[in-house]
C-alpha cells in the first residue's frame, strides 16, 4: 500500500510560518536534495490555504504530480489540481489503495492534525531549523489522544538544520 | 565564565507536560547522557512554581533520596520570604544576580525551569546553550517548553544524537 508521508520545514518551536506567514526564515541545504527526495511520490495533499499560497506564488502544476486540494469553500482550481469537497477521509483512503508512488501532505497544520486523527499519516519528515520564531503558526492543532511514534533517521546539515523522520506508530 | 544551560525533556510537538501534568512519556530506561550532564554543573536554577513542587515532593520513584543533594539550588521568586534549607533566594532585578553568579567560579548551571522564568531567561538572553531531549511522541496538548518568546532567536547546532529508542538529543547555542 501507498505511504502517506508529511513533510514540513519547522523552527525549533514547532512553527511552520512566522506571525505575519513568513517563510524567510527557511533555509534549503544542497544536501538536502529535495528533489530527489520528490521522487518518492507522484501525489500532493494539501489544504485550502496552502493551495492559495502557490496560486499567489504564481506556481502552476507540477509535472507527473497529481495535486488534490480538499476544500469545502473553493468552487474550483486551476488546471492540475484537483478539488474534493468533504470526504477527505474516504479519499485518502482510496488514494492510498490505489497502485503508484507515495503520497505526500504539502501542507498545512489543519490537513495533518485531521489525518493524524484518523490514523492515516504514515511517516512525518520535519527539517527543523536553526530558530526558534516565537510566534507564528504551529505545525500541528489539538489532539485529544497521543500519537507514538519511531524513528527512522536523523540527519543534520550544513546550515544546522536536523531532520527528523518519524514512523507513525 | 559558566554557562547557563537549559536542558529538558519535550514531545516531538514541544510539550514539557501533557494536560495534566503528566510525564510518563519521558523516557527512564537509560542515561541519555544526564550522568555527562550532571557532571558538568553544579547549581541548578529554579523557579518559584517548580520549587514549590519538588519541596513537597517525594523523591522520583526509583530513587532513593534527592537526586540534585549535590547542586547549588538558586530560587527566583519575588513572592516567597522564605525558603527551605538547601535552597537560595534570589528576588527583584534577576538580571544583574544572574550575570555575577556566571562571572563567579564554579561549574555550569542547569536553568532547570519552569515556564515562567525559562521565558524571562531566553528573553534576556541570559541563556548559553539549549538542550533538547526530544521523544518520538505527539502529546497534541499540554504545557509548551516555548512561550511568550519575544522576537527571533538565532541558534547554532553544536550536537545532535540519536539513542535506539527514538530519542534524539539536540543541542544548540544560543547566540
Amino acid at each position: 500500500m501507498r505511504k502517506l508521508i508529511a513533510g514540513f520545514a519547522i523552527s525549533l518551536d514547532g512553527y511552520i510560518e512566522g506571525p505575519n506567514e513568513e517563510l524567510d526564515w527557511m533555509v534549503m541545504d544542497k544536501e538536502m536534495d529535495f528533489e530527489g527526495q520528490m521522487k518518492r511520490f507522484d501525489t500532493f495533499l494539501m489544504g485550502r490555504k496552502s493551495y492559495e499560497k502557490l496560486v499567489m506564488m504564481g506556481a502552476t502544476s507540477f509535472p507527473g504530480i497529481q495535486c488534490i486540494v480538499f476544500s469545502n469553500s473553493l468552487s474550483n482550481t486551476m488546471d492540475g489540481f484537483t478539488l474534493v469537497k468533504g470526504e477527505v477521509v474516504s479519499t485518502i483512503k482510496r488514494l492510498k489503495k490505489q497502485t503508484g508512488k507515495d503520497i505526500a501532505l504539502y501542507g498545512g497544520a489543519e490537513l495533518l492534525t485531521s489525518l493524524l486523527k484518523y490514523g492515516l499519516v504514515d511517516e512525518l519528515v520535519f527539517p527543523v531549523m536553526p530558530l526558534l520564531l516565537g510566534q507564528g503558526k504551529h505545525f500541528l492543532g489539538y489532539l485529544d489522544k497521543r500519537v507514538k511514534l519511531a524513528l527512522i533517521e536523523t540527519r543534520t546539515f550544513a546550515s544546522g538544520t536536523v531532520r527528523l523522520s518519524y514512523r507513525v506508530k | 565564565m559558566r554557562k547557563v544551560i537549559l536542558g529538558v525533556a519535550v514531545s516531538l510537538d514541544g510539550f514539557i507536560e501533557g494536560p495534566n501534568g503528566e510525564y510518563d512519556w519521558c523516557f527512564t530506561d537509560q542515561d541519555y547522557g544526564m550522568g555527562d550532564f550532571f557532571k558538568r554543573i553544579d547549581a541548578l536554577f529554579i523557579g518559584r512554581k517548580s520549587y514549590e513542587v519538588m519541596a513537597t515532593a517525594a523523591p522520583p520513584p526509583g530513587m532513593e533520596s534527592d537526586p540534585f543533594a549535590h547542586f547549588k539550588k538558586y530560587i527566583f521568586s519575588n513572592t516567597l520570604t522564605q525558603i527551605g534549607e538547601g535552597y537560595q533566594l534570589i528576588s527583584g532585578d534577576i538580571k544583574p544576580q544572574v550575570e555575577v553568579l556566571k562571572k563567579s567560579p564554579g561549574k555550569d548551571i542547569w536553568l532547570f525551569g519552569g515556564a515562567a522564568l525559562t521565558t524571562f531567561f531566553i528573553n534576556e538572553k541570559l541563556v548559553d546553550e539549549l538542550s533538547l531531549a526530544v521523544h518520538p511522541i505527539l502529546l497534541g496538548q499540554g504545557k509548551p517548553l516555548f512561550s511568550g518568546i519575544q522576537g527571533r532567536i538565532p541558534l547554532t547546532l553544536i550536537d545532535s544524537k540519536t539513542y535506539s529508542t527514538g530519542l534524539a538529543a539536540l543541542t544548540y547555542k544560543m547566540a
